[in-house]
């Protein structure tokens, strides 16, 4: 397989290397991904097109499918997050029931987890111990992230989508459409889930600055956002539209987004914030807004083109002036710091 | 055979036994039953029949036979998985199938998957392409598929039984029994089939899993003449099936799929001499299990049951002008079982009207003219119009109409994201037939034009939700050429049948070729027989297909062509003879998909018995 795949690389390596102006130039030639961003592209449920691609951090490369152009091999079916965590990233691929880790310089392949997993959606590493939700089980499945082992399955209240850590807990929330309005606290040092944080709406949206957990939830006509230390809730915000999704933590600010309007807020989460623009809706008049993130103060949109055509990325400045558009693979859906 | 009555549509074979006769001469002739039907439903349209002797010898899937046999395009999630056709470019919505005159698509889904249909038991299946909703309703567009059983009257009994044996442990079973006296005519078959399905994933180092399946069909049709003028039918047809999911990845969750349906129709014919009435009367219930989490019962499902009354009226006003008219009302219901559908009903009346006139002996035209109202959704008006010329050697067929295709349950209803504000697909079709016929030779060519409004698909929203919506346009340019020869000499038969498509089905954003629709497909098959053996290879090719709406190279996926071979040879032992079919498919061991990473079975084996006693 590796001589295979060796002159592919090589093609690829000579092409992008013709492209940069970068002096820092790679001591290894495998070691394509030094900095920038990763985008999940889930592809079409059932189809096992899912992909994954790399954007510069000037902002200038993009380089799409990097995990088949490392591995001559497919990522699977729906390729939900991506952890990155020390030298690895850890993709969920949530209907094929694994998480391909990966070198994050080379993206060739480490490991694939396979045990323990049954529709893996998002993940958390903290003290160097992988946590996964489920998106129909009520459980979070523990891996040693060195080691790659499967260490325990955690038992929740609700099956949770999202999950973050912040200072000595890990926080997951219920999903959108589970029964559950909970974020379940998990101690790592029993990992058990052992305490759980109320709300009066589903959540749609948890995200942490490292030091306080934001969590956002929603009805079909007013929103809210709490900020959580510990394991208490510490100060709560309602914001006054409906469907508010996406709570994303950057810098000091927080960043949400109701229908086609991008908000922001400050993480003293005091204020319901203020509109910064409105996206430009997709061709279709829907498919907007798949995905969405803030990264050192670029914000991230994705549109998937009704999952019919390869998606875009667009990337916005805070005053709604495009930065950078580009194709990328099929249903963009997230983006991560290398 | 002289006194058949063929319920069938179309069986243009009989059409011409028809015509050579005064339609009103023969008293009461059992004929003319058809002979109506097929003036007034289909002079200006083609109609391709799949006899019985075509699938008798088939065995394998419904999408099989179909793929070998007829220009239409289907793609499977891998071999057994879930069929869909895309027939004259168009979606699988917009195949409408007939169950001996009654519409039958999913009413939850829209369409008929061919890998969870039966189709061993109909004594013939007509294929008929173009639109037709003015005579079948919604879904009619590319085109429809009609699953006919043949009643006969005085007939000695008649019993077949066939097994088949081969690659991946499939089996199969099918029985059918047919007799009838001078009032009474009956049928009865039984079919199973079963597979492990667990081929080799050619050079992709593992197996299919999970792709096991099996299905039971049952059925009976009976008919009573009460007297001259009046008989009834009844009708009935039942399928289970349990088909597991094949793994896109070897880790994935297993999940099977539980497909039942339970079909009765009740069919009232009243003639006299120069008019026919049938009323039908039917109920259709349709039900699914879906188990999402294997091996746990972890399941959802849904039902839908529909009551379907229609009358038919054909009335031959002078021997030129024949009129027809049609009455129709249904109401549906359908639910969810732990899913997302409540309780729905959706209730549809519709009244349509067809006239045909005879211009010469040779030419005439006919239009028609539907009007339908429904419970949820506006309905276009729809028409018809068309020509035909017949002589001798060459046919001519012109023909123009608008069709339609309503929301299914799951568009209008399904919580959250059904939509109560979508409106029908419509279309607009015009289609040119003509058919050359010469000694051993016939050639028939279709070009036709198909333009569809306000297709409907599931987009995601900014809200986070899926939602049904009336967004793309498609136009449709394509051709079908069909040559059939039958040549026979000394012992020697001789023949063959070749299909080709040509299909530029574009989506009007982005003036490209729609997905999962090949522009060439082509299909051969030869046979030759030599007194009781006979030898028939077959060839389908199917061209590229894109998976993206911009025709994106690097995801589309490519052009295939598959061999199979079928050796066959009646074995004349006096007391029992029988027939042996040994089948070997994709002989060159071709590894090929028509969806995304869903290997298709290389080189298989299959060996047929048919008793007939």
């Amino acid at each position: 397989m590796k001589k295979l795949v060796i002159p592919v690389l090589a093609a690829v390596t000579l092409y992008s290397c013709s492209n940069t102006d970068d002096n820092t130039v790679p001591t290894n030639p495998d070691e394509k991904y030094l900095n920038g961003y990763f985008i999940t592209n889930e592809g079409n449920f059932g189809k096992a097109n899912a992909s994954v691609s790399h954007l510069s951090a000037d902002l200038n490369t993009v380089t799409n499918d990097i995990f088949k152009t490392a591995n001559g091999k497919d990522l699977g079916d729906v390729a939900q997050s991506i952890v990155v965590h020390g030298d690895y990233a850890f993709i969920v691929v949530n209907n094929s029931n694994t998480i391909e880790v990966v070198n994050k310089k080379t993206f060739k392949s480490v490991y694939t987890i396979t045990e323990g997993l049954n529709t893996p959606y998002y993940a958390t590493i903290n003290n160097d111990k992988l946590y996964v939700t489920s998106l129909y089980n009520p459980t979070v499945s523990v891996y040693n992230a060195k080691t790659f082992a499967f260490i325990k399955t955690i038992d929740l209240n609700y099956p949770s989508t999202n999950i973050v850590t912040a200072n000595n807990y890990v926080y997951a929330a219920n999903g959108f459409y589970s029964d559950g309005k909970l974020i379940e606290v998990i101690d790592p040092s029993s990992d058990t889930n052992t305490v759980d944080i109320a709300f009066d709406n589903a959540i749609n949206g948890i995200t942490t600055n490292g030091q306080f957990v934001y969590a956002l939830e929603t009805n079909a006509s007013a929103s809210k956002i709490s900020k959580i230390e510990g394991t208490q809730i510490e100060t709560s915000v309602t914001i006054s539209l409906g469907n508010a999704r996406y709570l994303v933590a950057d810098n000091t600010n927080l960043y949400y987004t109701a229908g086609t309007g991008i908000y922001k807020t400050t993480d003293s989460a005091t204020s319901a914030g203020s509109k910064l623009f409105d996206v430009t809706p997709s061709e279709d008049g829907f498919s907007v807004l798949y995905g969405f993130n803030v990264l050192n103060g670029n914000i991230f949109v994705s549109d998937v083109k009704g999952f019919t055509d390869l998606g875009t990325v667009t990337i916005y400045k805070e005053n709604g002036t495009v930065t950078k558009e580009f194709k990328t693979g099929l249903g963009p859906n997230g983006f991560y710091k290398f | 055979m002289k006194k058949t009555i063929i319920y069938s549509l179309f069986l243009t074979f009989t059409a011409h036994v028809a015509l050579a006769q005064d339609p009103f001469s023969t008293q009461l002739d059992e004929l003319i039953i058809e002979k109506s039907r097929i003036t007034t439903r289909s002079k200006s349209q083609n109609t391709i029949v799949l006899n019985d002797s075509l699938i008798e010898n088939t065995t394998g899937t419904f999408t099989d036979f179909l793929q070998k046999n007829t220009t239409i395009y289907f793609k499977e999630n891998g071999y057994g998985m879930v069929s869909s056709p895309a027939f004259r470019g168009t979606t699988a919505q917009q195949t409408g199938v007939l169950w001996n005159g009654i519409k039958v698509n999913s009413a939850l889904l829209g369409q008929t998957d061919f890998n969870s249909t039966s189709f061993k038991e109909y004594d013939n299946i007509v294929v008929k392409p173009g639109g037709g909703s003015i005579l079948y309703g919604s879904g009619a567009i590319g085109g429809t598929i009609h699953l006919n059983n043949t009643l006969t009257f005085n007939k000695a009994i008649e019993n077949e039984i066939q097994l088949n044996y081969g690659s991946f442990n499939t089996q199969g079973i099918h029985y059918k029994i047919s007799t009838g006296t001078e009032q009474f005519a009956v049928n009865a078959h039984f079919g199973y089939n079963k597979s492990d399905n667990d081929y080799e994933w050619l050079g992709k180092d593992r197996k299919n899993i999970n792709g096991e399946f099996k299905n039971t069909s049952l059925g009976f049709e009976v008919a009573y003449k009460i007297n001259s003028k009046n008989t009834i039918e009844l009708y009935s047809a039942t399928y289970n099936d349990d088909r597991h999911f094949a793994l896109i990845t070897p880790y994935q969750t297993k999940t099977k799929y539980q497909n039942n349906y339970y079909r009765n129709l009740l069919k009232w014919h009243y003639k006299t001499s120069d008019f026919l009435n049938t009323f039908y009367v039917a109920h259709i219930k349709e039900q699914y299990n879906y188990f999402d989490q294997l091996p746990t019962d972890s399941k959802s499902g849904g039902n839908a049951g529909t009551w379907y009354f229609k009358n038919e009226s054909f009335y031959n006003v002078t021997n030129k002008l024949r009129l027809s008219g049609f009455l129709e009302y249904q109401k549906t219901t359908g639910e969810g079982e732990n899913s997302s559908l409540p309780f729905s009903t959706q209730e549809i009346f519709a009244l349509s009207v067809l006239g045909n006139y005879d211009l010469t002996n040779k030419s005439g035209f006919e239009i028609g003219l539907k009007n339908e109202t429904a419970k949820d959704y506006e309905n276009p008006f729809l028409f018809s119009a068309g020509f035909y010329f017949n002589s001798k050697n060459y046919q001519l067929k012109i023909n123009s109409s608008k069709n339609y295709r309503i929301p299914t349950f799951n568009d209008l209803y399904w919580q959250p994201g059904g939509n109560l504000n979508l409106k029908p697909e419509t279309s607009f079709q015009f289609d040119i037939n003509n058919n050359f016929n010469y000694k051993i030779l016939n050639i028939n060519l279709s070009t036709y034009y198909t333009s569809i409004k306000n297709m409907i698909r599931w987009i995601p929203t900014n809200t986070g939700l899926w939602e049904a919506n009336n967004v793309d346009e498609v136009y449709i340019l394509g051709s079908e050429l069909s040559l059939d020869i039958q040549k026979t000499w000394n012992n020697h038969t001789l023949g063959g049948r070749v299909n080709y498509a040509y299909t530029r089905s574009i989506d009007k954003k982005m003036e490209k070729q729609l997905t999962y629709t090949p522009l060439h497909k082509f299909t051969v098959q030869l046979n030759y027989r030599y007194k009781n053996f006979s030898v028939v290879p077959s060839f389908l090719y199917i061209g590229k297909i894109y998976t993206t709406t911009s025709n994106d190279e690097a995801s589309a996926i490519d052009a295939y062509g598959v061999f199979d071979v079928d050796l066959r040879h009646y074995f004349k032992f006096k007391d029992v003879p029988f027939t042996i079919n040994f089948k070997i498919k994709n002989i060159a061991n071709t590894a090929y998909t028509n969806m995304p990473q869903r290997m298709m079975p290389g080189r298989n084996y299959h060996i047929q018995i048919i008793k007939k006693f």
